[in-house]
């Protein structure tokens, strides 16, 4: 009887109702990072790094500026580690947000926004051979990228390159292409879904 | 149960704008309320799915990062301690000097009294309070607004349409702000605009009759109140006065008028 009434506190209650887990390893190295402990930053850096860097290199398209913004967001790691709740999100969960944050801050505070053709077109030049090899892999998973945005129904592509690549507000896309703001919460959410379902369909089939 | 499973969709539709941060902060805030009110089989399948978007690497690069990267990540973080340090420096001479004072003031078997007396007054309102019938609807009000995927709408029009010119505005810089101490309850959100001055304070879910200050440390040292609000509903929330001189460097946190309980 006890068992279940507790399976039915935690259904309705939720696990945020719960003690902070601090034994978690996770929750535990973030404490440490916290109070600056650079070992700790050092684990953070090994385990995420290069999760952060293929996804800054993918919005920001150059090596220096990925770089930058690698940096940039372990800054903010280290000034957010404190607010790491493991009962609310996984450890990779927290970096990879606070990474997309931080770059679609990035894109955005930039006077002139990327255009929507711009991955199409990194693509043509990596096929005239004018970028240096590492540009020319990049490219490459990008035209992958690019591939399975055309996949999407018109409307889900036009949001998901307007918000996540262009760093345009849900608001100003909503105002752009004159659809309601839940609309367009949709159909981000709904392609962004996809777009997983199709990398994931593309990797098995490798 | 059909109006259930309609809010359980556009949850999990919340959940995916969330891992890819594109909710705003004020969204991101109610989308957590939101996530904190559902039940622990929601939980974990918002939690097991926005790991698996932070993890899936299947449309990225396969460029690999520098091997001299790691050592100016590990630089970059120690010099922005350093910096914080010295930032915080007032501040921390603030609190100081007020444990300064109270141990000049000294204690007595009455303050004792008192003291005791006061903490029995105040569990008997802690347990009252959790109690409060109005708390749960506060709370059922934030998560409704959760619910409705135009939440900011709805936001805008509680607190006015100021809000609007500081939400979603790529030149605003957005503090988030805790409790330093005590439960999770309540968000406070401030808002600076860097290129044209002014800003925006805003607070869900704080405990009623609160009174915060919102406190400014600027590039010099100097402390200056920025905003002060009023907890009287579940999101308050009004514009302010800052010069955007005053920005650059700018530290931001808040105390409570009454308590003096520390935010940051």
């Amino acid at each position: 009887m006890f068992g279940f009434c507790t399976v039915l506190y935690f259904n309705i209650r939720g696990r945020v109702g719960e003690d902070l887990p601090t034994q978690e390893p996770d929750y535990r190295l973030m404490r440490r990072v916290a109070i600056g402990e650079e070992d700790a930053i050092a684990e953070l850096y090994d385990r995420f790094g290069a999760l952060v860097y293929k996804l800054s290199i993918q919005f920001l398209s150059n090596n220096s500026a990925a770089e930058d913004a690698v940096q940039e967001v372990f800054v903010r790691l280290w000034k957010t580690a404190d607010r790491f709740d493991p009962r609310k999100a996984k450890l990779v969960t927290w970096v990879m947000l606070i990474t997309r944050r931080h770059l679609i801050d990035c894109i955005r505070r930039k006077t002139v926004r990327p255009k929507s053709h711009e991955l199409n077109e990194q693509h043509q030049l990596s096929a005239t051979g004018e970028q240096n090899t590492s540009n020319i892999v990049t490219q490459e998973r990008n035209a992958a990228l690019w591939q399975a945005l055309q996949a999407l129904p018109e409307m889900q592509r036009t949001v998901i390159e307007r918000a996540y690549f262009q760093g345009f507000t849900l608001r100003e896309v909503s105002l752009q292409i004159e659809a309601p703001l839940g609309t367009v919460k949709s159909a981000l959410s709904r392609g962004l879904l996809r777009l997983r379902e199709h990398g994931l369909k593309d990797s098995s089939a490798l | 149960m059909a109006n259930e499973i309609h809010n359980y969709k556009q949850l999990i539709e919340l959940a995916v704008l969330d891992a890819h941060g594109l909710l705003d902060p004020i969204e991101s805030d109610v989308f957590t309320r939101s996530f904190h009110d559902a039940p622990a089989s929601i939980q974990d399948e918002i939690i097991q799915m926005q790991r698996d978007f932070a993890l899936d690497d299947s449309l990225l690069p396969s460029d690999v990062p520098n091997s001299s990267l790691k050592k100016q990540v590990l630089h970059a973080v120690a010099e922005a301690a350093d910096q914080e340090a010295r930032r915080l420096a007032p501040l921390a001479l603030i609190g100081a000097r007020a444990s300064a004072m109270r141990g000049k003031l000294g204690t007595s078997k009455q303050t004792y009294f008192w003291r005791t007396a006061a903490l029995i007054l105040f569990g008997v309102a802690v347990v009252l309070g959790i109690m409060a019938v109005e708390s749960n609807q506060r709370a059922t009000r934030v998560a409704q607004i959760a619910m409705n995927l135009n939440a900011t709408s709805t936001i805008t029009n509680t607190v006015g349409p100021d809000f609007n010119l500081f939400i979603d505005n790529p030149y605003c810089h957005v503090t988030r702000l805790e409790r330093e101490y005590g439960n999770n309850d309540g968000y406070i959100r401030v808002a600076v605009n860097e290129r044209f001055g002014g800003g925006y304070v805003i607070g869900l879910d704080l405990l009623d009759g609160e009174e915060i200050i919102i406190q400014g440390t600027t590039a010099d040292g100097e402390v200056i109140e920025l905003a002060r609000i009023n907890a009287d509903g579940s999101i308050v929330g009004h514009s302010f006065d800052i010069a955007k001189e005053l920005i650059p460097g700018l530290t931001i946190a808040a105390v409570d008028a009454n308590t003096g309980k520390r935010w940051i």
